[in-house]
């Protein structure tokens, strides 16, 4: 077991304080020695208008994506745990996009949003509509007709945001299926019958024996599902190479590959990185602490 | 869930006009099979086209005798030397019923490819031997084009797939990606194993430790290891190298935990049988441990190579020379540089993910079984 071990405290023990000890440092890059800052680089991230941003995109991504997904999964695996025909051919359409490189997968949907000749535009009847380069907010553009003008982080995540959020639900939609399938076939058929017995509607069911029994997987995929959401970087690269119009789809790993590789500001990006860490370690005590509780546990 | 991909596939088969219509074009003219019959009949070779020195090819036209139209092979523009327009003989000769177009190589070399474009009057009624690529009003004329008039039936249906894989040098990528992926796969999967048996069945002192530390390394996203682990490889000088592509990924907490739930499940009984017949810790690895978790092992390598093969951000940053490209960068590379021919942009797409997507048909139960295997925990 040693080797294995020593490559993981070389690769990612080591690395975790290194992170930390980089951050504290005056813009480290390998022209010059970086001078001891201390906390410095912290003191800037506070105020840097495009952190924010990239903190405040990261959050519109998690609360639409996360929640989105789930739900959708979900009624996705009851659906298909019910229905037998065709069940392995209905289950390779939802999972061929997560195997499907998201490179491609982005490339693909790059060419549906296009804004002349995207297959998006003619089926909605908006010719010309720029999906991918629109900066406005979506609450925003959807509350402009009743007159109210919102500004700011409460505008929403822009229109090309939301594009970028629809892809990644799509590909991460059958992993959660997949998943979640497994959950519930583990559930016993037993409760089902009985209910059926009692005389318990469909939404009965799925509501007081389907959703208190899948709650582990269920918990278990909203925990992946907002570590994984908190590093989102690939679609949003591919579909918005530039971070958008007015960065309006900057997220935190995206600002981190920025000011660390195009920027060489390996300092400010570990501070970055320990911020993003800090951020997602607090948020998973947080739900453990409120939904643990409501998990059942036991079969 | 299907339509991205079935659109890729459309467009993949489609010419650039084709492509770039306001009105979507559901079944392009070569996916149409009539269509491969007529291509075979072009070229030398009825699959792969081409035409070689001193041979020559007749398209034929039906149509009245006057207006006469008129033939010609475009030159590639910019370029000083076009050894396909300069070495092709173009007639335009009249036949039964209409008029024949034919082409003579009259060079040394053989030709893949001949573009050719025929002004066609307007107002005749026009049946070509092959729709062509590209139909432009030019004054009096229809100004009908194709990208390959000798293209065979396989020349003129994957024409966008051979562009794009002629655009770039994707046999190169192809091996970077799967010698990466393969050897992250095979060494990780015996690190793994070591670690986790270690893990479940040997005491030794300081094991909750070590437990507790794998654990917590979890916790760590990856994000967080990118800087990091960059700047260490470029003290080691191993930037750009496949040692940067490969070492840091090879142990993997993942693997070590799901290899250790299944030698926890396995009788320890087992075990106990082997250490009497005198079998040490690694014959009890390989001999017992190994061949009853084969199931997780499957899981394992499969998400290893999934993760290898897809990944992105990782090579972006570690590699630069065009030599250490992965196949996805060079995807992103090719995105940028195809610009509007969406065509050869989702065939390269296509191509990228095909060997993913074989191989998901062809393990099918072990794809689904070793990704729900994951949620076990």
């Amino acid at each position: 077991m040693w080797p294995a071990l020593a490559l993981l405290l070389v690769w990612q023990v080591f690395p975790t304080l290194y992170a930390f000890y980089l951050s504290l440092f005056d813009r480290v890059n390998f022209l010059r020695p970086a001078a001891f800052a201390g906390l410095q680089n912290y003191r800037i991230l506070l105020e840097d208008p495009l952190f924010w941003r990239a903190l405040g995109n990261t959050f519109w991504y998690v609360v639409f994506t996360v929640p989105t997904g789930l739900l959708l999964a979900t009624f996705v695996a009851i659906l298909l745990n019910t229905q037998v025909a065709f069940l392995g051919l209905y289950r390779t359409l939802f999972f061929l996009p997560y195997i499907t490189a998201l490179t491609a997968a982005a490339a693909v949907w790059r060419w549906i949003y296009h804004p002349e000749f995207g297959f998006l535009n003619w089926l909605l009847h908006t010719p010309g509509l720029d999906w991918l380069n629109t900066p406005t907010g979506v609450f925003a553009l959807l509350l402009r007709p009743l007159g109210v003008e919102l500004q700011g982080f409460l505008a929403g995540p822009s229109l090309a945001f939301v594009a970028v959020m629809a892809m990644s639900v799509w590909h991460f939609l059958g992993y959660q299926v997949v998943i979640l399938l497994a959950g519930l076939q583990a559930i016993p058929k037993e409760y089902y019958e009985a209910a059926e017995l009692d005389g318990a509607s469909f939404f009965q069911k799925h509501r007081l024996i389907t959703w208190p029994l899948l709650s582990p997987t269920t918990f278990f995929l909203f925990t992946l599902g907002l570590i994984g959401a908190f590093q989102v970087f690939t679609q949003v690269y591919v579909l918005t190479p530039t971070g958008g119009v007015l960065q309006d789809t900057l997220t935190l790993a995206f600002y981190l590959y920025n000011k660390g590789f195009r920027d060489s500001d390996f300092s400010y990006a570990s501070a970055i990185a320990m911020v993003t860490f800090l951020v997602i370690l607090a948020l998973t005590l947080v739900q453990r602490r409120l939904l643990e509780k409501r998990v059942n546990y036991e079969i | 869930m299907a339509f991205p991909f079935y659109w890729m596939l459309a467009t993949s088969f489609k010419s650039p006009q084709e492509a770039l219509q306001a009105e979507p074009v559901w079944v392009p003219e070569r996916m149409k099979p009539v269509n491969w019959l007529k291509a075979a009949r072009l070229g030398d070779s009825p699959l792969f086209g081409g035409l070689g020195p001193g041979r020559s090819v007749a398209l034929f036209f039906p149509g009245p005798e006057a207006p006469p139209p008129r033939a010609l092979v475009p030159r590639s523009p910019g370029a000083f030397f076009d050894p396909v327009a300069d070495g092709t003989r173009v007639e335009v000769v009249r036949g039964e019923g209409g008029w024949w177009v034919r082409l003579t190589n009259t060079g040394e070399a053989g030709f893949r490819r001949v573009p050719l474009v025929v002004l066609w009057p307007k107002g005749v009624p026009l049946e070509p031997p092959l729709p062509p690529d590209a139909r432009r009003s030019q004054g009096e004329y229809w100004r009908l084009e194709w990208v390959n008039a000798v293209p065979g039936a396989l020349g003129y249906v994957f024409h966008n797939y051979l562009e794009a894989w002629d655009a770039a040098p994707w046999g190169r990528y192809f091996f970077v990606s799967f010698f990466t992926a393969s050897v992250q796969v095979a060494v990780g999967l015996f690190l793994a194993a070591l670690a986790a048996f270690a893990l479940a069945r040997i005491p030794f002192p300081g094991k909750e430790a070590v437990f507790v530390l794998v654990l917590a390394t979890m916790m760590v996203p990856g994000e967080v290891l990118l800087i990091p682990n960059y700047v260490l490889l470029a003290r080691l000088g191993w930037l750009d190298t496949f040692y940067a592509l490969i070492v840091p990924w090879l142990a993997s907490v993942f693997g070590i935990f799901l290899l250790r739930q299944f030698y926890l499940s396995l009788p320890q009984d087992l075990f106990d049988a082997a250490r009497i017949d005198g079998a040490g810790y690694l014959t009890q690895l390989f001999r017992i441990a190994l061949p009853l978790s084969v199931p997780g092992l499957v899981s394992y390598g499969i998400f290893t190579f999934l993760g290898a093969y897809n990944a992105l951000l990782w090579p972006l940053i570690v590699t630069q020379s065009p030599e250490m490209r992965t196949v996805q960068l060079g995807l992103l590379a090719f995105v940028s540089e195809a610009g509007s021919d969406y065509g050869a942009l989702m065939a390269a797409s296509a191509f990228v993910i095909a060997p993913v997507v074989l191989g998901y048909f062809v393990a099918q139960r072990q794809f689904i079984q070793g990704i729900a295997r994951t949620g076990l925990k």
